[in-house]
C-alpha cells in the first residue's frame, strides 16, 4: 500500500468519470504536442527546403520582394520582368558558380481555355533546384516537352503522353512527366524549357528572375552587396529573408493554434478540478474516518493531489501517444490551415518535445490537486462520527 | 487513563448556541469496559469525540495518561490518535476499492508508513475472517464489515477502542459477535468505551454512564 494506490482506488470508483477526465486531458495534451511539434518542424523543414533548393539568393526587379518569397518556393505572379542580358552580367563576378534565368507567367491553353502557371527554366537545371521531386514518367529534356504539376494534371484529366497546345502558337506540347503531389503551389504549375516559354510569352528578352548559387556559401552577402551596387535596377533576395519571411507568414497561424491548445488545456484542468472537487465532497466522512484513524493533514493532502496527477499524466502519455501514431493525419490536417507549409514532412516524434508535455502534466496535475486537496485536509476525523 | 474536569461543548446552529455538554466530569480508568446510553440527541456522540480527541471542548480539561491535551495542536492530538487510540463506527466506513486486508492495514500505513503482516493476520484470524482477506468490503454482510472495522480499529495495538453505535446498522446475530469481540479486546487489557442504544449491549458493559441534555445522571 501507498499514496498512489489510495488515490488510484478512488478513480477506480468512478470508472467511467476518471475515464472521461483522463481522455479530456489526452485530447488536449494531444493538441498541444501535435502543435508544438508542427511549430518545431515547420521552421525545421522550410529550413531544409530552401537549403535543399541548392540555392543562395534570387535577382528580381526592385519592389516586389513579397511576391518574390513567394514565388521562389511556391510560385506566384511577378508583374515586372528583368532584362535577360542581366544573367551574363551576374555570372561576371568570379565568386558567382551558377546563375540560372526563370520566367514565370500565366496564360491560357488553346483547347480548355483554362489559365494556368507556365515555369520557364532551362530544363537541364531545374532538377539542382528541386532536388526532392518525385514524378511519373521521364523528365522532358527538350523545347517539346513539359512537366506537369499533381493539381493540373488532375484538375485538367492530363495524362503521360498527352499533347497540349497553349493559346497563340501552333506547336504542340508532350507532358513527359507528371509531378507527385507536393502539397504546395508547386502542384499548379507546368514546368519547361525557358526557351518554350519565351514563345508562348512573346517577350525575347525579359525573365523574371536570376536563381544564383555562389561558390563558396561564406561569401553569399559579400556577393549581394557587389551586385546590387553594380547592376542598377535589381533587387536581391537571399534564402534566409525568404525564409524570415515564410517564418513571419506562419507565426500567426502558430500563435493560433498555441491558443487553441492553451484554451483545451484550460478546459480540461478545469473538468480535472471539478472532477477531483467532487470526489473529495463524495468522501468527506471516508476522509474523516483515515483522519480518525491516524492520518495526518498532509497525508489527506497527498492522496488528493496524487489522483489529480494521475488523472493528468496518464492523460499526457495517452495524448502524446495518440498524436505519435496519428502524426500524419494530424500533419495533414494542420498543413491544410497553415500557409506555405513546406512539402516535406513537417511533424516528427520529439521525445524530448515529448517529455517536456508529460513533465508539464505532472506540474499541472500537482497544481490543479492544490485547491481540492487543500479542502480534503481540512475535513476533520469528527466528519467519521457524525450521526 | 482519562480525566475529564469540567467539560463543556457548545455547538453554534446559525445564531442558536446548542449547550450539548455541561460541567462533565468523569474518570475513566485503564481496563474498563464502558457504555455510554442517553436519550437521541443528549451528547453521548458529542462525548465520544472529546473521549477520542477528534474534536476539543469548548471549556474545560481533559487529561490523557497524565497529559492534558486541551492545548495540544493538530499534529500532536493525531499521533496520539494514530497511537493510542481505535475507532469504530456505526457505518463502518471501509473504502470499498480496497481489499479488507488493505482496510485493516490502513492505520499502520498512516502510522508507520509500512504494514505488519502478521499483525493483520492475527487480527483476520482474531475477527473470524482469515478466508477473506482478499475480498473487498463490497462483497461482505453488514457484520463483516463490522468484523473489518474493529480488526482496523485494533491495527495499531490501541490502548482505548472507541465505538459509537457499533451494533446499530446489525441484527441481533451479529450483535452479539460484536460485543463478544468488544469483551474479548477488554479482556486482554483495551480500555473499551461503547455508546448504545441497545440495553443488551450496555448491560453487558462494567460500567454505564447516562446522559441526559449534556449532563451525566447518575
Ligand atoms: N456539529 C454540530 N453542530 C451543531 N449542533 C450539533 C452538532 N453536533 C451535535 N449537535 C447537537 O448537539 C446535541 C448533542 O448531539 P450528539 O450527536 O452528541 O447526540 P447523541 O446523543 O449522539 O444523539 P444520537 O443518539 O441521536 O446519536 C444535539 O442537540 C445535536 O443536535
Ligand atoms: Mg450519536
Amino acid at each position: 500500500m501507498n499514496f498512489f494506490t489510495l488515490a488510484f482506488q478512488n478513480l477506480k470508483r468512478h470508472r467511467t468519470r476518471a475515464l472521461l477526465t483522463v481522455i479530456a486531458v489526452a485530447i488536449s495534451v494531444s493538441v498541444f504536442f501535435s502543435i508544438f511539434s508542427f511549430n518545431i518542424g515547420f521552421e525545421r523543414s522550410l529550413k531544409k527546403e530552401i537549403e535543399g533548393a541548392g540555392i543562395h539568393f534570387m535577382v528580381v526587379p526592385t519592389g516586389c520582394p513579397h511576391e518574390v518569397a513567394s514565388l521562389i518556393l511556391h510560385g506566384g505572379i511577378v508583374p515586372k520582368y528583368l532584362k535577360e542580358s542581366l544573367v551574363e552580367e551576374v555570372k561576371d563576378n568570379p565568386k558567382i558558380d551558377i546563375s540560372i534565368p526563370i520566367i514565370v507567367f500565366q496564360h491560357p491553353i488553346s483547347e480548355k481555355k483554362n489559365i494556368r502557371l507556365i515555369y520557364g527554366i532551362d530544363l537541364s537545371q531545374l532538377k539542382s533546384i528541386k532536388p526532392n521531386w518525385k514524378y511519373k514518367g521521364s523528365f522532358p529534356r527538350n523545347e517539346n516537352e513539359i512537366a506537369v504539376g499533381y493539381d493540373i494534371a488532375k484538375h485538367d484529366g492530363v495524362n503521360l503522353g498527352d499533347k497540349i497546345k497553349f493559346e497563340g502558337r501552333d506547336d504542340s506540347f508532350r507532358v513527359t512527366a507528371i509531378l507527385d503531389k507536393t502539397g504546395t503551389q508547386e502542384d499548379a504549375f507546368i514546368y519547361m524549357s525557358i526557351q518554350s516559354a519565351k514563345r508562348i510569352l512573346k517577350k525575347q528578352d525579359e525573365i523574371t528572375a536570376i536563381a544564383v548559387k555562389v561558390k563558396d556559401a561564406r561569401n553569399i552577402n559579400s556577393t549581394v552587396d557587389e551586385l546590387s551596387e553594380r547592376i542598377p535596377g535589381i533587387q536581391i533576395v537571399t534564402m534566409n529573408q525568404v525564409l524570415v519571411s515564410i517564418s513571419n507568414v506562419g507565426r500567426s497561424a502558430q500563435i493560433v493554434g498555441i491558443s487553441i491548445s492553451i484554451i483545451a488545456l484550460i478546459v480540461s484542468i478545469m473538468g480535472i478540478v471539478n472532477a477531483v472537487l467532487m470526489s473529495v465532497l463524495e468522501r468527506i466522512k471516508e476522509f474523516g474516518m483515515m483522519r480518525a484513524v491516524g492520518a495526518s493533514r498532509f497525508d489527506i493532502f497527498r492522496i488528493v493531489v496524487y489522483e489529480a496527477v494521475l488523472v493528468l499524466t496518464s492523460g499526457a502519455f495517452i495524448g502524446v501517444f495518440i498524436s505519435s501514431i496519428g502524426g500524419n493525419f494530424i500533419e495533414e490536417v494542420l498543413k491544410s490551415i497553415f500557409p506555405y507549409t513546406p512539402s516535406s514532412r513537417i511533424i516528427e516524434f520529439d521525445p524530448v518535445l515529448a517529455i517536456a508535455c508529460v513533465m508539464a502534466s505532472l506540474f499541472i496535475g500537482i497544481l490543479t490537486g492544490f485547491y481540492p486537496a487543500y479542502l480534503a485536509s481540512k475535513i476533520t476525523p469528527v466528519e467519521a462520527i457524525k450521526s | 487513563m482519562i480525566l475529564l474536569k469540567k467539560i463543556n461543548k457548545y455547538y453554534t446552529r446559525g445564531s442558536e448556541i446548542v449547550h450539548a455538554l455541561r460541567e462533565i466530569n468523569l474518570e475513566i480508568s485503564r481496563g474498563e469496559f464502558i457504555a455510554i446510553t442517553g436519550k437521541s440527541g443528549s451528547g453521548k456522540t458529542t462525548l465520544l469525540q472529546i473521549l477520542g480527541l477528534v474534536d476539543k471542548a469548548s471549556g474545560g480539561n481533559l487529561y490523557f495518561n497524565g497529559i492534558d491535551v486541551s492545548s495540544l495542536g493538530d499534529s500532536n492530538l493525531s499521533k496520539i490518535r494514530r497511537e493510542k487510540i481505535g475507532f469504530i463506527f456505526q457505518q463502518f466506513h471501509l473504502i470499498p476499492k480496497l481489499s479488507v486486508f488493505e482496510n485493516i492495514a490502513l492505520p499502520q500505513f498512516f502510522h508507520r508508513r509500512k504494514i505488519d503482516k502478521e499483525r493483520i493476520f492475527q487480527l483476520l484470524k482474531f475477527v473470524h475472517l482469515s478466508e477473506k482477506w482478499k475480498n473487498s468490503p463490497e462483497q461482505l454482510s453488514g457484520g463483516e464489515m463490522q468484523r473489518v472495522a474493529i480488526a482496523r480499529a485494533l491495527a495499531n495495538n490501541p490502548e482505548l477502542v472507541l465505538a459509537d453505535e457499533p451494533t446499530g446498522n446489525l441484527d441481533s446475530e451479529n450483535t452479539e459477535r460484536v460485543l463478544e469481540l468488544l469483551l474479548k479486546i477488554n479482556y486482554e487489557g483495551v480500555t473499551v468505551i461503547v455508546v448504545t442504544h441497545d440495553m443488551e449491549v450496555a448491560s453487558r458493559a462494567q460500567r454505564i454512564i447516562r446522559i441526559s441534555d449534556g449532563r451525566i445522571i447518575l
